[in-house]
């Protein structure tokens, strides 16, 4: 009845009690398993806590990548100014999570494990093409994050495999960038429609938009669009009817799809206007 | 919640019926249904069990038809509890059959009540899984009407019916042999709702 | 001995009322010190795990305990029938009728209705076995919507059942083949007439949801027996009452039941009457158990509710547009149990015209019985629910004659020595006044610019009127120690709105004593008098003149003594700091100099006790005139100015300013942290904060879906305005203010986006989802 919670002190031991026990959950800040636990819903049997494996909670750089470990809080992410200047669209999106609170338990990793289509980060990483590294006892695969929301609450994570970074990519350049987060009811609340967008920038100048959204279909969505030569009112047009393709809402006390494919489109069009007023000289 | 919706197959109003009230065809058509036996013409009983991730669980159900007019207009009952969960769920169908030049327009509306832990879960969770369990649920009905006028082949049913989660080659295969013109906040058969614990689920 | 008055200071620098003293509980409450119910030693306990009805409506076929029983470390199992055998009848209870049961009996009448109830050695145990139990129904139609209740032929209850405590209600025992389980009507003057003669009519069907408390405590109740005791610490608003009603249910004397509970961590009217108490005496007294409930945040959902409400009104006005005739059909939606429904459908009914000179008036006010979790008391008593009403039609009735709303409203307004429509005289209740501070505190009257980008802005105003609960009943005894200090026995319960401080200054006003002086002992039915609740903002005023007359009377007993001592009339003595002087001689003697020679010791006490009652004249069962229908009357009135994003829906308030006349602040920080509190909780109602069902199951009973404002929904600013005209009989001319603020904030806000953006609102909340798709002409 009392779950089994094991603290493994490396990521072979954890690796090797996911494979021994297949229905164990790996436990990081808990902010999302405590909740369905205490309602009732999630009734799991044993845990892994990786808080105690050494390593997991680094920021570092590389020439070509940000890497995070699963163990960095989101606050972290928020805060961390290395972050803010090279990845800004990644912090606003982190400083968005619920309130300080959960944001300084949360981690990234149980984050992007978590799956769920209304989280904040998501939506940034998926801009910023970001990928997930996967551990298992026997080897060690990375994802990019675009294959990784495979549905409603379904990751590519297979059995035995930890999510042991998660890595931004410094080769994508974004010239601009935003992410707008609308809610229906609190302002404090999930949203019902949320938006992230970069303005990629190559030697040429900017050439291509990349739009994420959260809350509007079963997964976290990406598309890019194709913006040469375009100028705003037309990169609006063109943005707004791939963002159409991308939403499938689903309707709740939060508001009927109806609503949502409304609210979808002002995030949409916020996000790009912003993120359009941060390209010098209208690029 | 509430969903109406309709699609079309390519058999005859009376052959559609027979298959609605085939106990054997829709034991493959009810997503996770175990069992489903007719006690008399108007009663069934069955069982629907599921293992997901970490929860099993495991609810029997009596079906009640209330309404029979053959091959125009059925309506059923459906309820179930799930003890481990202590949920309860009550499903009134209604299926409307029009004939069409080469076979019939099915229409057909679902009233689903969901108490007890699940249905304060979370309407979104609750929608999604219908809506998907709908897809599996009307996809296999055609199927059935479509493969053969008598015998179903069970084999070929379990791969379109596999209690997998999606998106499975059946769900794809499916898509362009019938057309499902439900409003947009349609939801669905509600069955497979019990998948929605398994938030955290790794592939096998 | 004494000493010559001369030499010492003769000022009162303690007086205390009008003083903003600092919370008592302050430092415990902000250093985590602070113990709660649930924190109170107990002795060692079995825990209860509730096994909850997953039907709205169905009979109980079969309860199968059997796998719960096999549970290591599960003592029992126990049902409605278990207890129906030993106590018959007297399980069921109930203020206003004794329809309810501590666990279900026969049927489930509402989805999370308890119907088994496990005992185990640990909570974890309790609650794993609760979920073992398994239970056959055999459904019922359920009846879910209070309109169908009314006109539908199935039925919650076979029969109503009136409780003992509420005469009034003996002649509808036992009548059959209905919901409603009271009605309360209005007539006064001649609707019709007035309606035919008058210039413009304006009507609407109003709603407003079902809402949850959602105060931050959690319930929690123990019992165990003491010899032939039940002793009971728990979470309630109503001590005295929960004594009453258990000494009832278990048949035995009111001296063998304890009750305690702790200042709550908000209660909202949801602590109060038959929460857990019932289940968990019951379970106590019949297998002489220690046990111990404590129930889920998810749980607290199903446990009570405010009242979801329809209302269907009218207002008319003569050609110089002054109100000439108002009418409302209203229905409250009461859930499975009655509970205190009825009184508020009542208490709203007569107010259901608001606080405007109406010659002719009708109201029919229903309380009726569904398939619901019950709903009870919520700060308002019903009264928000009715002013949603009135307060959206005299705004449009105003927008008719193409009048300022506010100055229409001034016209109308009733005023000190007006009659109101059930005929009751006006007093301390400024509703002008209240009207006017709030609507300059906004600018009402500067220019406004109405389109900014996106947004559209408007600025709405609303008045609300409510009456005080009546009859009620207060206690008081004071101690005063041989040091000076004293000790206050009262049943108020402090739950936030700070009692435990003001009535300590209460007794420092009258006594001369300071803040560290006066200690108000916690609720406990064995040490505190008889208080009828602390709710519906009674409290200041009724447990305030209690304690008011109980430091009076020590005063008199101090300065008597204090004559002997000195040998001077009683006439020439005055109470002053610390102690009492002779003006004659200016001789003087402390407290503590009194007391000792008086008793010759230390460390003793003086005694005495206060009672104070109100009395009201029962309203007539066909008109619903009373001339004295309340002790006194609350007036509150808000404005707010705020945008709507046509693009979202959203609301944006940039300022709500709210005001009551609370006849006088006895501590005026606490009277604006409770305007303060009342608003933001009615920015709420007004804008996201409702229970959603879905055939009778609440589908967002979490707080990850239940919405309730944040910091960043707070107005940008909030203008709290105390306004003050003394009542002739509240203590120092206070009255109460728990109440006064939550009562106009949704009607002012709905006025305020009926300006911004020409659409009226009848259905609450107002969310973005509402406002856009009004915008948008696809409405509901």
């Amino acid at each position: 009845m009392r779950p089994n919670v094991f603290r493994p002190q490396s990521l072979q031991e954890a690796c090797s009690l996911l494979e021994e026990h297949e229905e164990a959950l790996v436990y990081g800040g808990g902010t999302a398993l405590q909740i369905l636990l205490k309602q009732g819903i999630l009734v799991g049997s044993s845990f892994i806590d990786i808080s105690g494996i050494p390593g997991l909670a680094e920021i570092s750089f590389t020439d070509d990548f940000l890497r995070v470990g699963p163990m960095v809080t989101l606050r972290r992410m928020e805060r961390s100014e290395e972050i803010r200047e090279l990845f800004s669209l990644a912090s606003s999106a982190y400083a968005k999570v619920a309130n300080p609170r959960v944001r300084n338990t949360a981690t990234v990793g149980g984050n992007i494990a978590h799956g769920d289509y209304r989280l904040d980060p998501p939506v940034a990483l998926l801009v910023l093409g970001a990928s997930v590294e996967l551990t298992s006892r026997n080897s060690i695969r990375k994802v990019p994050l675009e294959e990784f929301f495979v549905d409603f609450q379904v990751t590519d994570i297979s059995a035995g495999e930890i999510v042991t970074a998660v890595e931004i990519p410094r080769s994508i350049h974004l010239a601009g960038s935003s992410f707008v987060k609308l809610s229906s009811l609190s302002a404090n609340d999930w949203p019902s429609a949320s938006a992230a967008v970069g303005l990629m920038e190559n030697d040429n100048g900017v050439h291509t938009l990349r739009l994420a959204l959260g809350a509007l279909a079963a997964t976290p969505v990406m598309a890019t669009v194709d913006i040469r030569n375009l100028n705003l009112d037309q990169t609006l047009e063109a943005s707004l009817s791939k963002a159409m393709e991308l939403m499938d809402p689903i309707a709740d006390v939060r508001g009927s799809v109806k609503y949502k494919l409304r609210l979808g489109r002002v995030a949409v069009e916020e996000a790009i206007r912003s993120a359009w007023k941060e390209v010098p000289n209208g690029r | 919640m509430q969903i109406s919706s309709d699609f079309s197959i390519e058999s005859d109003p009376s052959h559609v019926f027979d298959i609605f009230l085939d106990p054997k065809v829709m034991r493959q058509c009810i997503p996770g249904c175990t069992d489903l036996e007719r006690i008399d013409d108007l009663h069934y009983q069955g069982g629907l069990t599921n293992e997901v991730a970490h929860v099993k669980f495991s609810a029997r159900f009596a079906a009640e038809i209330v309404e029979l007019d053959r091959p125009n207009r059925i309506k059923a009952v459906l309820s179930g509890e799930d003890r481990r969960l202590g949920s309860s769920i009550k499903v009134t169908i209604s299926l409307d059959l029009k004939p069409r030049d080469t076979g019939c327009d099915v229409a057909y509306q679902m009233e689903i009540a969901l108490w007890g832990k699940l249905g304060r879960l979370g309407e979104s969770i609750i929608r999604r899984r219908t809506s998907e369990v709908e897809r599996d649920f009307v996809s296999a009905v055609v199927r059935a009407c479509n493969e053969s006028q008598a015998q179903i082949s069970v084999g070929e049913l379990s791969a379109v019916l596999s209690p997998s989660p999606l998106p499975d080659e059946a769900q794809r295969l499916k898509v362009d042999q019938f057309a499902v013109n439900g409003n947009t906040d349609s939801v669905g058969f509600l069955v497979r709702v019990w998948r929605l614990v398994n938030r955290f689920r790794r592939k096998k | 001995m004494g000493g010559d008055l001369t030499n010492l200071e003769i000022e009162n620098d303690a007086a205390a009322v009008g003083q903003s003293w600092q919370r008592s509980d302050l430092e415990a409450k902000v250093r985590g010190t602070f113990r709660y119910t649930a924190d109170l030693p107990v002795p060692r306990c079995l825990y209860l795990g509730v096994h909850r009805a997953s039907q709205p409506h169905a009979r109980i076929l079969n309860i199968d305990i059997s796998s719960a029983l096999e549970m290591p470390g599960v003592v029992r199992v126990v049902t409605g029938a278990d207890l129906f055998g030993i106590y018959g009848e007297l399980i069921y209870t109930g203020p206003a009728f004794a329809d309810q049961p501590p666990i279900a009996i026969d049927k489930v009448r509402y989805v999370g209705e308890p119907i088994a109830v496990v005992v185990a050695t640990d909570l974890i145990t309790a609650r794993a076995a609760a979920d073992e139990v398994y239970v056959e129904y055999g459904e019922l139609p359920a009846v879910l919507d209070v309109d169908d209740a009314i006109s539908g032929s199935d039925y919650v209850h076979e029969h109503l059942r009136p409780s003992s405590v509420f005469s009034d209600l003996k002649h509808l025992q036992g009548r059959g083949e209905t919901n409603v389980n009271y009605e309360y009507n209005l007539t006064s003057g001649d609707v019709e007439k007035a309606k035919a003669n008058s210039d413009k009519t304006v009507s609407g069907e109003f709603w407003c949801p079902p809402t949850s408390h959602v105060a931050i405590e959690l319930f929690s109740t123990t019992a165990w027996v003491e010899g032939n005791r039940l002793e009971v610490v728990t979470t309630t608003q109503t001590p005295s009452y929960v004594r009453q009603a258990l000494a009832s249910m278990l048949d035995i004397r009111l001296n063998q039941v304890r009750v305690r509970t702790q200042p709550l961590g908000g209660g909202f009217g949801s602590k109060m009457y038959d929460r857990l108490e019932p289940l968990v005496a019951a379970i106590s007294w019949t297998y002489k158990l220690a046990v111990k409930l404590e129930i889920t945040r998810e749980e607290t959902f199903v446990l009570t509710t405010r009242h979801g409400v329809a209302v269907s009104s009218q207002m008319s006005a003569d050609s110089i547009g002054m109100i000439v005739s108002a009418e409302a059909d209203v229905r409250y939606d009461t859930g499975a149990y009655a509970d205190i429904g009825p009184r508020i459908a009542s208490k709203s009914g007569m107010v259901a015209c608001g606080p405007y000179k109406v010659a002719n008036a009708r109201v029919r006010s229903r309380c009726i019985y569904t398939n619901k979790t019950s709903a009870g008391p919520f700060r308002g008593f019903g009264v928000p629910q009715v002013t949603w009403s009135h307060e959206s039609l005299v705004d449009e009735l105003a927008r008719e004659f193409g009048e300022d709303p506010a100055q229409f409203r001034r016209k109308n307004l009733l005023r000190e020595g007006d009659v109101a429509p059930m005929g009751t005289v006006m007093h301390s209740a400024d509703f002008v006044g209240c009207m006017d501070a709030v609507t300059s505190a906004i600018g009402w009257n500067t220019p406004l610019e109405r389109a900014r980008g996106p947004w559209r802005w408007g600025r709405g105003v609303a008045v609300g009127i409510k009456a005080v609960l009546t009859p009620t009943i207060s206690n008081a005894v004071l101690q005063l120690n041989q040091d000076a200090s004293a000790t206050l026995l009262i049943s108020t319960v402090d739950m936030g709105q700070g009692s435990d401080t003001i009535m300590a200054q209460i007794v420092a006003e009258i006594l001369c004593l300071g803040p560290d002086q006066v200690r108000v002992v916690n609720p406990d039915t064995d040490i505190t008098p008889y208080d009828t609740i602390t709710a519906g903002s009674r409290s200041t005023y009724h447990t305030g003149n209690a304690v008011k007359k109980v430091a009076e009377r020590m005063r008199e007993k101090l300065i008597s003594i204090a004559a002997q001592l000195l040998g001077v009339s009683e006439t020439d003595c005055k109470l002053t700091n610390g102690g009492v002087v002779a003006s004659s001689s200016q001789k003087y003697l402390s407290i503590d100099e009194i007391m000792q020679l008086h008793f010759g010791a230390i460390g003793t006490t003086l005694t005495t006790e206060s009672n104070f009652t109100t009395e009201w004249i029962p309203y007539d069962k066909e008109t619903g005139q009373s001339v004295k229908v309340t002790e006194h009357w609350f007036a509150g009135a808000a404005a707010v100015e705020l945008g709507v994003d046509t693009r979202t829906g959203r609301i944006h308030i940039a300022h709500l300013a709210v005001a009551g006349d609370v006849g006088r602040a006895i501590n005026p920080a606490l009277v604006k942290q409770q305007l303060e509190g009342g608003a933001i909780m009615g920015l709420g109602h007004a804008l996201f904060d409702e229970i959603v069902m879905d055939h009778g199951q609440m589908i967002n009973g979490t707080l990850l879906d239940y919405q309730l404002p944040s910091v960043k929904d707070l107005p940008d600013r909030l203008t709290p305005i105390i306004i003050e005209n003394p009542h002739q009989t509240g203590p120092f001319g206070a009255k109460g203010v728990g109440e006064t603020a939550i009562i106009p904030i949704a009607p002012s806000i709905a006025n305020a986006v009926r300006d911004a953006i020409g659409i009226r609102f009848t259905r609450l909340p107002l969310t973005p989802e509402r406002l856009l798709m009004a915008m948008a002409g696809e409405g509901d």
